[in-house]
């Protein structure tokens, strides 16, 4: 039995250090992606709070595409939430002398110190999706006004077909950015179509499982519910399955979410069988080029934005396809569509 | 009926481990009727059962396991690793038997490891599982790259939401799965080893029972388990979902305590878990039902269980106080 043990300790031991190899070579990165040109590329240290969610998935594609063709050098590391390994993580990427940063805080005040940490050793701090006090530019989107456009879309789409819409809300009340959205689409749908009414809004965590059983229960209660609205791809596809799932006719139902952000969403805009018949797109993967263009332009000291704001766009399935090309069950962003959207440069991070 | 008879059930009713929970559960459900007219409709009961019913079977498990006195806190990143490879196998082979059938054994698998470390090497389980349900969930990551993959096979969704004869099928599902379990608990020499392993190990090796091989056949029986609650949520969400399940096994353990079910092993009962996961399962719909908000769900949740486990532990207790003075009394009738 001992020797049972000693061998697979040994054989451990063995994995652990060829993985600290690696890790000593990017240092807590998880990927380093450079063009492979001669001289001193840039360096660009990229700190994500949740790595393993399909959004920031396509972030990070984004900012490895565009580090790639520019011959920049991209350290990526996940915090998975975790604030206090957010800020060490940075503290790594600083002492292995990045050229600059971009954080997604797991937390806009607990990422304070390490942001001045770094301003004070005169790197340059990019934020993504979380605006603070104190960065060199922050890139995100507005979230109040993508729901207001999403939701003047779902008016639209509700008045052309005669409905009259009673809405499911999937929502997440503990983000506020997710709660803007929601405003947003409230807003925008109101103002299209007066007559709506938001019959329930639930809780579904970001999450389809979640999204499923709170959108089940919510409608034993609101059977007159004909639309939903979801603050993310899971949320909006949870409370449609909830739908179809309590024998609803799903013709009659129709779904507006909003991110896009997955295959998911984008294969069911596709599908005239399916009731998601609109949703707001985030185009994650240009967000990562933006933070990546922006990052280098700080870091070489050019002038920067104090904030810039992403592109948005309701996606349907007559639009789609100009954005995005489906190449068997994956789906690639058109960069000189998605690009021609343009960006909006803000001399402040408030969104009004 | 004579005072004789009314006062000898009324007692045996007061010796029903379950009665205060049952009692417990008749309150909310009456309070759940008085505050929406959805509540107590036969569309929402077989909602509340549906839903309840992913929680019971792997909450049956659970129980069998926590009786030992262990716990398997991998369930939920089992249920997401063992869905995410079944929707592979089921799109790639459009087999809903195969996909299955790799599913559960990877349930018996990953049984077997958590079972062989935790007897082998005498590992706590909650140290054993904790390290199980994070390198589970980081291989689902892993395996998908993130992104859920979708199911093609649409037959496979029935069986998260399916009926039949107006039963949902998760419902009959549970049903088998409890009543095999009560059975095996009530009347098999195997469940009254699972109680006798539980309350004193020492002892029950000492009388002869292998508890070593009781634990492996209780752990892997909770993976599949697990399992197949996972099955049937991937039917609901129609997707393999990495992130499936997150925080599920604290859930069941909440709903397998309330139920009465002692952590220290030895004692609880499968009846206690059905009616913690019903209690759990009504306030959820209850209050979603009431437009209450998502901060004040939880904060009811915790309440409720909370006090639950109080009020049994108060009762175990006194109980217990009880026993021992007529054991004392007994042995000095004898020594007179």
């Amino acid at each position: 039995m001992k020797k049972l043990l000693m061998t697979c300790l040994i054989v451990a031991l063995c994995f652990s250090l060829a993985a600290c190899n690696t890790v000593e070579k990017t240092d807590a990165a998880d990927e380093v992606v450079t063009s492979g040109e001669v001289g001193e590329p840039l360096k660009i240290g990229y700190i994500q709070n949740f790595a393993a969610h399909e959004f920031y998935q396509n972030i990070i594609k984004g900012m490895k595409e565009t580090a790639a063709k520019n011959g920049y050098i991209l350290e990526i590391a996940d915090a998975n939430l975790d604030i206090a390994k957010q800020v060490s993580l940075g503290e790594n990427m600083l002492a292995k002398d990045v050229d600059v940063l971009i954080i997604t805080p797991v937390d806009a005040k607990g990422i304070a110190p390490l942001i001045e940490q770094a301003r004070a050793q005169g790197v340059p701090v990019i934020t993504e999706s979380v605006p603070t006090d104190n960065q060199d530019c922050y890139v995100g989107i507005d979230d109040y006004y993508g729901g207001y456009i999403d939701g003047m879309a779902a008016g639209e789409y509700a008045k052309a077909n005669g409905i009259t819409p009673k809405v499911l809300i999937v929502g997440l009340p503990a983000l506020e950015v997710c709660v803007q959205r929601t405003e947003g689409f409230k807003a925008g749908l109101l103002e299209v179509c007066p007559d709506a009414e938001i019959v329930v809004e639930v809780d579904g965590s970001g999450a389809k499982d979640v999204s499923v059983s709170v959108a089940t229960d919510a409608l034993t209660a609101n059977a007159d519910v004909n639309m939903v609205m979801g603050i993310n791809d899971d949320s909006t596809i949870g409370g449609l399955l909830a739908c179809e799932a309590a024998g609803m006719d799903m013709s009659k139902v129709i779904g507006f979410g909003f991110g896009v952000e997955g295959i998911a969403a984008k294969s069911l805009l596709v599908d005239p069988e399916s009731s998601y018949k609109g949703g707001l797109g985030m185009f994650p993967e240009m967000i990562g080029r933006l933070c990546v263009e922006m990052a280098a332009a700080a870091a070489k000291g050019e002038d920067v934005p104090v904030a810039i704001t992403t592109p948005l766009l309701v996606l349907n399935s007559d639009n789609i396809a100009k954005y995005y090309t489906q190449i068997g069950a994956d789906w690639i962003i058109n960069w000189e569509e998605v690009e021609a959207l343009g960006y909006t440069p803000r001399d402040t991070i408030e969104i009004k | 009926m004579n005072k004789n008879s009314l006062k000898k059930t009324w007692e045996r009713l007061l010796n029903i481990d379950e009665l205060m929970l049952i009692i417990a559960l008749g309150v909310i459900m009456i309070t759940m009727t008085i505050l929406s007219e959805y509540f107590f409709t036969t569309k929402n009961v077989m909602n509340v059962l549906r839903q309840s019913s992913t929680t019971l079977i792997a909450g049956v498990g659970m129980t069998l396991l926590l009786l030992l006195g262990e716990v398997d806190l991998s369930i939920g990143s089992l249920m997401a690793l063992s869905a995410v490879i079944m929707v592979d196998v089921l799109n790639a082979t459009q087999s809903i038997f195969l996909g299955i059938l790799v599913a559960l054994a990877i349930g018996v698998v990953v049984g077997l490891i958590n079972a062989f470390i935790v007897t082998k090497f005498k590992i706590n389980s909650l140290i054993v599982t904790l390290g199980m349900m994070i390198s589970l969930r980081g291989i689902a990551f892993i395996y998908t790259n993130a992104i859920a993959v979708q199911n093609t096979v649409k037959e496979f969704t029935k069986i998260g939401t399916g009926y039949v004869l107006g039963i949902p099928i998760p419902v009959i599902i549970a049903a088998i799965v409890f009543a095999a379990c009560f059975f095996i608990l009530k009347k098999t020499a195997f469940g009254r080893y699972i109680y006798a392993s539980g309350d004193n190990n020492k002892a029950a090796i000492a009388s002869g029972i292998n508890v070593k091989k009781i634990k492996i056949i209780t752990f892997v029986m909770c993976s599949v388990f697990a399992v197949i609650s996972g099955i049937i949520l991937t039917g609901r969400v129609n997707s393999g979902q990495p992130n499936l399940a997150t925080g599920f096994e604290f859930t069941v353990v909440a709903a397998v305590i309330l139920g009465g079910t002692s952590l220290n092993g030895g004692q609880g009962t499968l009846l206690g878990t059905l009616a913690g996961v019903l209690i759990l399962g009504v306030l959820d719909n209850g209050l979603v039902l009431n437009d209450v908000s998502s901060f004040w769900q939880d904060v009811l949740r915790g309440i409720v269980i909370i006090l639950a486990v109080i009020i049994d532990t108060k009762r175990t207790q006194k109980r217990e106080k009880a026993s021992k003075i007529m054991i004392e009394s007994n042995s000095s009738v004898k020594i007179k």
